[in-house]
C-alpha cells in the first residue's frame, strides 16, 4: 500500500517502466494476477531480497562418496561356509568330552564320604 | 491312585492346548525339581494318565563331608555366575570337616543347583503353552551320593551343564560380554544418517569405535573415512544380527547395535536355560529349525549335512517349541483350511471378491462326524506346495513346501500361521528318503509332478526339533544375536527371577 501510495504522488514516471513491470508480474508470477492498475498509475518495482548467507553448518557433514567409490559386492560364501553358520544358529550340538573331568579325583585320597 | 490331565485340543492348524486342570497340582514352589510325574505334553491330545510317582527310597543316613567335599561344593556353589544360573549361594569356604548339620545344608544346597544347572530353574507349571519342549526329570541325588561314595565328585559336578557346543558358546559369551558392560558397555549411536563405503565424518569414526567393542577383527584406527576394512567389519555385525549384509549402515544395523549390553546378555542368559530343557543325549541323526532365525539343518551323526532358509510363524502365530519324530512325508498334500483361518482370511476374500475360493482350488468337503470343512486340493495352488512333513504333535503344526518362494529371499522370515515353510523341501525329502529303492529322486519328482497325493513313510522316524535360539556363538566364538520376536527372552527372565533369590549359607 505504501508503495502505491508513493506511486501516485510520480505520475510523470515513464508508461514503459509501467508495462515492463506488468510483464514481470505476470510472467514471473505464479499468484493470482494483481488487479491491473488504472491508466495513471503505475507500479514501482521492488527488487528481490538478497538472501544472506547465515545457515549454520550442520555438525555432521556427510560427503557423498565420489562416482568411483563404489562398494565392492561381499565375497561368495561357500556352501560349506554357509551350512556352518545355519548350524550354529540352530544349536551347536556337537557334544563336549568331560571324560577327564569324570575320571579326576582328589588327589590326597580323601573324597569318599566319612562314616556318618 | 494316578492323576488325570484333560487337555483339550483345538482342532486347527496350529496349537492352542488348553490345560484345564492339573497344571496347579504339577508347578512347584521354590527351586524344586521336576517330579517324576513331571507334566509332559502327550504326543496326541485326549486324556494323560500320569502314573504315581515311585515310593520314596528309604532315608539315607546322615552324612559329614570331608573339608575337601566341602570345598568342591563350595566351589561349585560360587561358580553359579559364571554358569548362568541367577541364583546365588552366598557361602564361605570351609576350613575343617563338615558336621552332620552343616553337610546337610550344603548338600542340599548343591543338590538344588544341580537340578537347575542341569535341568533349568522353571518348575513345571512356569512353562508357557508354546513351550513344548520341556527338560525331562531328573534327580540328581542318586549319582550325587554314588559319586561321593566312589571319590568322583568333580566329574559329578563337570557333567551337570549341557553336554554340548553351544551351551559353552553361550557360557563363554557370557563371560565376554559381561566384561564388556563391566568396562561401561557401549552408548547408543549419536548419529542418525545413514553411512555408506565411502563417506567421510566423524560418524565413521564413531561407527568404528563401537564395532570394535564387540568384534576384535576390527582396527582402532581412529580415521572418518568408511574404508574397506570397515565395510567388512559392518557386514561382518550385519551377519552377527541376521541382517541383510549390505555394508551400508541404516537404521535396522542402528538399531541392533544401540540394543544395551545388559539386553545381550539377558538374551544369552535366556538361551542358556534353553539349552537346559534339551536331552543331554540327542540323537545324532535329526532336524533343527531355529525359529527365531528362521532357518533349518539337518544333522547326520552330529555333522552338518543340508541347511536351507526356513519361514517360521509370525508373533501373534507363534511356532512351538517341540520335539517330535518325522513319520512320513505327503507328496502333493491337499491343505485342510483351519475354520480359523477360513472364517478370519478367506470368505472374507470371497465375499469381496467372488469365484475366489473356486479359482484357488478350494472345495468344501464334508466330514465323518457331519460337518464341513474348506479343502484346497493338491497341486500348484496348495498352500503346502509339494511336500508335508509329518509329525506328531498337539499344535498341529509340520515343516512343508509353499508356493510362495519370495519369502525365502528376505532376512526376516516369520511370515507363517505357525507351521514352517522350507526353502528346498524336495532336498529333504531326498535326504530323509534316501535309504528307501522305492523313493529315487527321480520317483520322487515323477510323484510330485502329477497331482495324486502319496503318503511315504519314512524307513526310520527322524527326530525334529523346534528351537527358539535369539543368541549363539558361531565357530569362531562371536556371539550372534536375532531379534526376541515373539517375547520369550524377557518372558523367560522373568520367569526365571521370580523363582529365584539370593541365600545366604551359613556353615559353622
Amino acid at each position: 500500500m505504501t508503495t502505491m501510495r508513493n506511486a501516485r504522488k510520480r505520475p510523470a514516471l515513464l508508461p514503459l517502466l509501467t508495462m515492463g513491470a506488468l510483464l514481470f508480474v505476470a510472467g514471473c508470477s505464479k499468484k493470482a494476477p494483481e488487479p491491473e492498475p488504472a491508466a495513471n498509475e503505475s507500479v514501482a518495482i521492488t527488487p528481490e531480497p538478497v538472501p544472506v548467507e547465515n545457515v549454520p553448518e550442520p555438525e555432521t557433514v556427510q560427503e557423498t562418496p565420489p562416482p568411483e567409490a563404489k562398494a565392492p559386492p561381499p565375497p561368495e560364501i561357500s556352501a560349506d561356509a554357509q551350512m556352518e553358520a545355519d548350524a550354529a544358529a540352530t544349536g551347536m550340538t556337537a557334544r563336549i568330552d568331560r571324560s577327564v573331568d569324570t575320571a579326576a579325583a582328589p588327589a590326597n585320597g580323601q573324597n569318599g564320604a566319612s562314616a556318618p | 491312585m494316578s492323576i488325570s490331565y484333560r487337555v483339550t485340543i483345538r482342532q486347527c492348524w496350529r496349537r492352542r492346548v488348553l490345560l484345564l486342570a492339573g497344571i496347579a497340582a504339577v508347578s512347584q514352589p521354590g527351586w524344586a525339581a521336576p517330579p517324576a510325574n513331571t507334566l509332559a505334553l502327550p504326543a496326541t491330545g485326549g486324556i494323560v494318565t500320569l502314573s504315581p510317582p515311585p515310593p520314596a527310597p528309604p532315608a539315607r543316613a546322615p552324612v559329614k563331608l570331608s573339608t575337601d567335599q566341602a570345598k568342591q561344593l563350595v566351589a561349585m556353589l560360587q561358580a553359579a555366575r559364571s554358569q548362568g544360573i541367577s541364583r546365588t549361594i552366598d557361602v564361605a569356604d570351609p576350613s575343617t570337616d563338615l558336621n552332620a548339620d552343616d553337610s546337610a545344608k550344603l548338600i542340599a544346597a548343591a543338590l538344588d543347583y544341580a537340578r537347575a544347572l542341569h535341568s533349568g530353574q522353571l518348575a513345571a507349571g512356569d512353562f508357557e503353552t508354546e513351550w513344548g519342549l520341556r527338560p525331562a526329570a531328573y534327580d540328581p541325588e542318586p549319582s550325587f551320593y554314588d559319586a561321593l561314595s566312589r571319590g568322583k565328585l568333580a566329574g559329578w559336578i563337570a557333567n551337570l551343564p549341557p553336554p554340548y557346543e553351544g551351551y559353552e558358546g553361550l557360557r563363554r559369551g557370557l563371560a565376554r560380554y559381561r566384561t564388556i558392560a563391566a568396562a561401561g558397555g557401549w552408548q547408543p549411536l549419536s548419529f542418525s544418517e545413514n553411512l555408506a563405503f565411502g563417506a567421510k565424518s566423524a560418524s565413521v569414526a564413531e561407527l568404528r569405535a563401537r564395532l570394535r567393542i564387540e568384534d576384535p577383527d576390527v582396527g582402532d584406527s581412529a580415521s572418518t573415512t568408511f574404508d574397506q576394512p570397515l565395510l567388512e567389519a559392518v557386514r561382518r555385525a550385519q551377519r552377527r544380527y541376521g541382517l541383510n549384509p549390505t555394508g551400508t549402515v541404516a537404521s535396522q544395523t542402528r538399531t541392533a547395535l544401540n540394543v544395551p549390553v545388559e539386553e545381550r546378555i539377558r538374551q544369552i542368559l535366556a538361551n542358556m536355560e534353553r539349552w537346559r530343557w534339551l536331552p543331554q543325549n540327542l540323537p545324532r541323526d535329526r532336524i533343527q529349525v531355529n525359529i527365531a532365525a528362521a532357518v533349518m539343518t539337518v544333522f547326520d551323526g552330529d555333522a552338518p549335512v543340508l541347511s536351507m532358509r526356513a519361514v517360521t510363524g509370525r508373533p501373534g502365530d507363534e511356532t512351538p517349541m517341540l520335539q517330535s519324530q518325522i513319520h512320513s512325508i505327503v507328496l502333493n498334500p491337499p491343505w485342510n483350511v483351519p475354520t480359523s483361518i477360513a472364517t478370519r482370511e478367506l470368505l472374507p476374500k470371497e465375499r469381496a471378491n467372488p469365484g475366489y475360493l473356486k479359482r484357488n482350488g478350494f472345495k468344501i468337503i464334508k466330514l465323518a462326524d457331519g460337518g464341513t470343512r474348506l479343502q484346497q486340493a493338491a497341486g500348484t495352488q496348495s498352500a503346502l506346495g509339494r511336500f508335508k512333513f509329518d509329525f506328531d504333535n498337539n499344535f498341529s503344526v509340520y515343516l512343508h513346501d509353499t508356493p510362495t518362494q519370495g519369502t525365502f529371499a528376505r532376512y526376516d522370515r516369520l511370515a507363517s500361521h505357525g507351521c514352517v515353510r522350507l526353502e528346498k523341501p524336495a532336498a529333504l525329502a531326498e535326504l530323509l528318503l534316501k535309504d528307501d529303492p522305492t523313493w529315487t529322486p527321480e520317483a520322487i519328482q515323477a510323484a510330485v509332478s502329477k497331482t495324486d497325493t502319496i503318503r511315504v513313510r519314512l524307513p526310520a522316524p527322524v527326530s525334529v526339533y523346534l528351537l527358539y535360539w535369539t543368541a549363539f556363538a558361531s565357530a569362531d566364538g562371536q556371539m550372534n544375536f536375532r531379534a526376541d520376536p515373539y517375547g520369550w527372552d524377557s518372558t523367560l527372565a522373568t520367569k526365571i527371577a521370580a523363582r529365584n533369590q539370593a541365600t545366604r549359607l551359613t556353615l559353622r
